[in-house]
């Protein structure tokens, strides 16, 4: 280590340095200004230990100094610490890239923040909210680091079940649909179509118009029964699959709308089953809201399997919107919870005038497991 | 299908009777249970022609099935979360409309709706002008295509 500064630890030689002010500098003046400054410098040290967790690195990431904040959450001891680097506190959380884009911001001299999760030396892990600062030299390099957390732990563990709770939800909602649409189908939509054959046997045996108006009555409410069924959730999703499933969406959507829909389809294998329910929602929600709200009488849909993940965008060049605006939004909150249950992404790119975009993308991973529980 | 024996003409002098900013005709199809949008006047795009509305729910549930008159109003339908089974309200970017029935032989034949760009309340007169429009249409939607279908 040949560089050496004289303030290796935060504001370390304060204390040592005031009582020498009096003799080293004779103008008063200047003196005083200099007491107060480190005076202040201290106090600010004092202030930063007793609100958060905080730690000084050497460039190369040695850590130099910790607060006793730094100990607590830790589990280790000072002498623990010093002179090992910060992957002792590591969690295996973050992937490399998020290292190297962490690495690259400050060594280039940039504020990074962020949120880590670490390990503690008992085992136990705890997220800390993270802003580390870059102490660059004459030259703009860093010969240090100066990093400020506070532990989110709590607000990190609320939203993980928010967020599987969300999930739960929608499972179960889809689950119910499911048992409903197959109990119409199945249960009342067999009943009536015996009732159907019943009549037609009867009317077969000599004719009578009371009896045909009934027969064309059972017809319609069997027609009924199996809209509502596949409205619920159509059986086609669960037994043929995604692209089947939109195709008879989207026909019926032309026809209810009067939108001409271009579907655009390169999927190769079938996703898993929670990915498919993911895409047609998504799909559904976006298209309904063309056909409420985007005046258009054109939109098209996107299927793509890329490698490993999967990209659906649903597009028309209507009205636009102001996400600002765009009242309670209850759809473009569902369709972003969906995506997210599905470790999925989705961009919605709107503005009035310019047509709307939703782009999702799931990952693959999905889609290759969902591959091998279907074999197992 | 041509329909323009006169339809057009009822529709456009309709909406000068009544000043509403559209009117449209409707045919329900009995036998693949679509109620079909066929002729329009006022319209802002050719959307409505391409709109067929199935059975299970808008107008094919209410005027069709049922065989009255109903009125349509945007605000209405946006907070019952219904607005997506009217297309038709949503193709024209209505506020209110007003749709009856076109019954002939009792049974229901299709569907005439009158409607505003804006907010409107249709007056007894004006639905009865619409009624009376309808029942005048009835005739024409059962006689004509018979005849037509011969080459």
């Amino acid at each position: 280590m040949s560089e050496r500064y004289p303030s290796e630890n935060l504001a370390q030689y304060v204390e040592t340095l005031l009582p020498q002010l009096e003799k080293q500098i004779p103008d008063s003046e200047f003196r005083e200004l200099l007491q107060r400054s480190l005076k202040q410098l201290a106090d600010v040290k004092y202030a930063l230990d007793e609100a958060s967790i905080v730690a000084v690195t050497d460039r190369k990431g040695t850590i130099q100094y910790v607060n006793d904040k730094f100990c607590e959450i830790s589990g280790y001891s000072r002498e623990e610490l010093i002179g090992q680097d910060h992957r002792i506190v590591n969690s295996s959380m973050h992937n490399k890239a998020f290292m190297r884009e962490l690495w690259a911001t400050i060594s280039s001299g940039r504020v990074w923040r962020g949120e880590i999760r670490n390990r503690a030396k008992h085992g136990g892990y705890y997220w800390v909210d993270t802003t580390i600062v870059p102490f660059v030299d004459a030259e703009g390099r860093p010969y240090q680091y100066l990093a400020i957390r506070h532990e989110v732990t709590q607000l990190k563990e609320t939203e993980a079940q928010l967020q599987s709770m969300m999930t739960q939800m929608m499972n179960i909602q889809e689950e119910e649909r499911r048992r409903f649409s197959r109990d119409l189908h199945d249960g009342i939509g067999q009943s009536l179509f015996s009732l159907k054959i019943t009549i037609d046997s009867m009317l077969s045996e000599g004719k009578d118009a009371g009896l045909e108006r009934l027969g064309q009555q059972v017809a319609q409410l069997m027609v009924e029964v199996r809209g509502l069924a596949w409205e619920l959730r159509p059986s086609v999703l669960d037994d043929l699959g995604i692209v089947p499933a939109l195709r008879t969406y989207i026909d019926n959507f032309e026809r209810h709308y009067g939108i001409r829909v271009t579907f655009d389809c390169d999927l190769r294998k079938r996703p898993s089953l929670l990915a498919e329910t993911t895409i047609y929602r998504v799909v559904q929600e976006a298209l309904t809201n063309a056909g409420k709200y985007a005046e258009v009488s054109e939109a098209s849909v996107t299927l793509r399997g890329l490698g490993d993940i999967i990209e659906v965008a649903i597009d028309d060049k209507g009205k636009g919107f102001d996400r600002e605006n765009a009242g309670r939004g209850v759809g473009l909150f569902s369709m972003e919870e969906r995506a997210r249950a599905v470790s999925g992404r989705i961009r919605i790119v709107s503005s009035p005038g310019e047509g709307t975009k939703v782009l999702l993308k799931i990952p693959a991973g999905e889609l290759e497991k969902a591959n091998r529980e279907r074999e197992e | 299908m041509t329909m323009n024996n006169g339809a057009q003409e009822a529709l456009d002098g309709l909406r000068t009777e009544i000043g509403c900013d559209f009117c449209a005709l409707a045919v329900w199809s009995g036998e693949s249970r679509v109620l079909k949008w066929k002729l329009a006047s006022g319209n802002g795009n050719g959307k409505f022609a391409g709109i067929a509305e199935r059975e299970q729910s808008g107008l094919s549930q209410t005027v069709v099935k049922v065989g009255r008159a109903m009125s349509l109003q945007l605000a209405e339908l946006l907070a019952s979360r219904r607005i997506h089974e009217y297309p038709i309200l949503l193709a024209e970017g209505l506020r209110s409309a007003y749709a009856v029935p076109i019954l002939a032989d009792r049974k229901v034949v299709g569907v005439l709706l009158a409607g505003d760009r804006k907010r409107r309340i249709y007056r007894a007169e004006e639905r009865n002008s619409l009624l009376i429009a309808a029942d005048a249409l009835a005739s024409r939607l059962t006689d004509r295509p018979e005849q037509s279908t011969t080459p």
